[in-house]
């Protein structure tokens, strides 16, 4: 067996995770190489060092604690729902849209009857009409419709002078 | 487990409670044991213990009984420990350099009580305090595998079945870790064997 491939193996050896065969070719370097033994000796070190920590004891109150953390989402009938957590950039996205999906339409027709008083209402309505006719899947007689009754509005207020 | 109240517990399976309570009672001061290991401190290891078991508890109803709760605990309590971290690992930096005086002072009181022999115990503390900014030093997931193995003492076979990864990887992750620990307690080896 190769150096390189013994050292990847050292640490199962070690463990004694290796198959018996393996066992057995890691042996058989380690007998010859230096390198390797004195690698196995600082990896068996360093398993010895780990191995001697002190399990911590459980810290005070632990148990207490863990009952108050288990009350404030206890499950009852509806334990398979899922629990409900502040989830706050959630939140904030929904009420995001809440806001646009209410302001838009507010803003809008405020734009639109500002217009609407600064060109006259028949105007508007006519541009309006113009605008729809552009839509393609908009119903023909409808904006038809809607075109000659604003031109004839415009007309029928001819007598006092041309709108504005 | 001891506080815990019937009255002040809403309605839910009784037997799920009582398998729940056992669990607390016979691994809450492992996972604890391995929390701690994994962040090097007491308040974040409680508290890594604690949303561990919640998402124990909270996952019991759906867990078929014979099902061998061990495994099933583990497996939860490794990827919440490893999923955890690595989401932290931005905001909690913890520098090899930086003393960690507060948990020795910490571990020296907590083994004042079992240990008269004072030397003993600050040299313990101070072992306990290298070894563990050594392992600070590992990704979570390398961390977790050596934490695993050569602090808890698992088979490779038991860790890849408790974090779900092959047995190769397991291998493979320990060798790196132990190889890295190697070279940061080269020193202390070195003073230790000096002695």
């Amino acid at each position: 067996m190769n150096h390189r491939r013994t050292a990847r193996l050292l640490s199962a050896y070690l463990d004694a995770e290796l198959s018996s065969e393996e066992m057995a070719e890691v042996q058989g370097h380690l007998a010859g190489c230096l390198d390797c033994s004195a690698e196995l000796g600082e990896l068996r070190a360093t398993r010895r060092l780990l191995s001697s920590l002190e399990a911590p004891d459980l810290p005070q109150g632990f148990a207490a604690d863990l009952q108050l953390r288990l009350w404030r989402r206890a499950p009852g009938p509806w334990a398979w729902l899922p629990v409900w957590e502040p989830r706050p950039a959630t939140a904030l996205a929904v009420l995001a849209l809440v806001l646009a999906l209410v302001s838009v339409p507010a803003i809008r027709g405020h734009q639109h009857r500002l217009r609407a008083a600064e060109i006259g209402p028949d105007l508007f309505l006519r541009r309006a009409a113009q605008a729809q006719a552009r839509d393609p899947l908009m119903d023909r007689a409808f904006v038809g419709l809607v075109f000659t009754d604003a031109n004839l509005r415009l007309i029928g207020e001819d007598p006092r002078g041309p709108v504005r | 487990m001891a506080q815990s109240k019937e009255s002040e517990r809403p309605a839910g399976p009784q037997d799920d409670r009582a398998r729940f309570e056992a669990l607390v009672e016979k691994y809450a001061r492992r996972v604890y044991a391995m929390a701690y290991r994994m962040v090097g401190h007491e308040a974040d290891a409680k508290d890594l213990t604690q949303e561990a078991l919640i998402r124990v508890w909270r996952s019991m109803p759906r867990l078929r009984p014979g099902v061998p709760l061990e495994g099933w605990l583990y497996r939860i309590v490794t990827n919440l420990f490893i999923d955890l971290l690595r989401r932290r690992r931005g905001t909690r930096v913890q520098s090899l350099d930086e003393p960690l005086a507060t948990e020795a002072g910490e571990l020296a009181r907590e083994r004042a009580d079992h240990s008269a022999d004072v030397e003993r115990t600050v040299l313990g503390a101070m072992l306990d305090r290298r070894v563990q900014q050594a392992l600070l030093s590992l990704q979570p997931e390398i961390r977790m595998v050596v934490v695993l193995a050569d602090v808890e003492g698992y088979a490779y076979e038991e860790i890849a079945s408790m974090m779900g990864i092959p047995v190769g990887t397991v291998k493979s992750r320990l060798h790196r870790a132990r190889l890295t620990l190697r070279d940061h307690l080269a020193p202390l080896r070195d003073s230790l064997e000096g002695r």
